[in-house]
């Protein structure tokens, strides 16, 4: 299960099995291209497979001073 | 599992994929291409003849990446005198940390740095300005914003402003003047040289919002600040909104929305 951290200090665990990032971001309402996202403090790329207990961390472009 | 992803040019893992062209980079590759295209800019801006530059500095991600950009141009070409000046509206809870972050990269990288208040030059700060108009705060604090600018940059003796503002604050500030039916700003290029007025130029409106932050990231000028507490009454947000659907769907969109501008500017000058 991939946890997405929204900026918003939310997390949601998202169902099983490998998926692209922009996928689960796009089934979780949130616009890719107002988003940076990282894994264990590293950038990642919204096209990255994601799979078992990753964590991604949801960075807002728009708000984020 | 991950799938795996290189870069374009050098085949690392990448950090980015253009939403528009689809290109993918990695982290030195990008900051690489962002560097070129603003240094292209610079270099515009040099041979218009600007040569005191103020940058307005806010201590956000989007004027801190510009300083950087400016800081590193500058080791390889010093054709600018540069002052960053801060404007510090007077926005309790929100503007001490940006201010704290201005300074601290400004002296890392040896700015001069300027701040100036609303409080000193307008004898209020912006709190008390919306103090019954939280709704305007956005409309209210503009204008303050921009005379302030235009105060701060007459006496450090500027030919030019440079602001942090990108494609995305572009598109929307377009979008915005439509829907207002004002032709008058659609129509003025803040480049162009006016009697009293010191030119604005913006190296950065040609960059995704996005690539604007993940510059300020990878190169260590980003500071996590808290969003400003008026900005959730902007009308600006609704647009930002649309576009950034408009663009995720039909990437190209808010360069296509420059374009028209600058089509506008360009009959004018034939007209």
């Amino acid at each position: 299960m991939v946890h997405l951290s929204l900026p918003d200090l939310t997390i949601i665990d998202t169902g099983p099995g490998p998926s692209r990032l922009r996928d689960l971001l796009i089934e979780n309402s949130i616009n890719p291209y107002e988003v940076i996202l990282t894994k264990n403090s590293e950038i990642v790329p919204d096209d990255l497979e994601v799979a078992g207990e990753d964590c991604i961390r949801v960075i807002d472009v728009v708000h984020g001073g | 599992m991950c799938a795996f992803h290189h870069c374009d040019v050098c085949g690392l893992a990448h950090v980015f994929t253009s939403h528009d062209n689809k290109r993918h980079l990695c982290s030195s590759h990008f900051i690489s291409d962002i560097e070129s295209r603003v240094f292209n800019e610079f270099s515009r801006l040099s041979v218009a003849g600007y040569k005191r530059v103020i940058i307005a500095f806010s201590g956000g991600k989007d004027s801190s990446a510009l300083l950087e950009l400016f800081a590193r141009y500058q080791k390889i070409n010093p054709v600018f005198s540069i002052t960053a000046l801060t404007i510090d509206e007077g926005i309790m809870g929100y503007r001490d940390a940006c201010i704290e972050a201005a300074v601290t990269l400004a002296n890392k990288h040896a700015f001069e740095h300027t701040i100036l208040s609303f409080s000193n030059l307008f004898s209020k700060t912006l709190d008390d300005a919306v103090k019954n108009n939280c709704g305007r705060a956005c409309a209210i604090c503009g204008p303050m914003r921009r005379k302030a600018l235009e105060e701060g940059a007459g006496l450090l003796g500027a030919d030019s402003v440079a602001t942090g503002h990108c494609l995305d604050d572009e598109a929307q500030s377009i979008l915005m003047n439509i829907l207002r039916g004002d032709g008058q700003k659609l129509m003025r290029n803040p480049e162009k040289k006016r009697e009293g007025l010191i030119p604005r130029v913006k190296p950065l409106r040609l960059l995704h919002e996005r690539e604007v932050t993940l510059y300020a990231m990878l190169t260590g000028s980003y500071s996590i600040l808290p969003p400003c507490p008026y900005a959730a009454s902007a009308v600006r947000n609704e647009v930002r909104s649309l576009l950034n659907s408009l663009e995720y769907k039909h990437p190209g969109s808010l360069l296509r929305l420059i374009r028209f501008q600058e089509s506008l500017w360009s009959n004018r000058i034939k007209n």
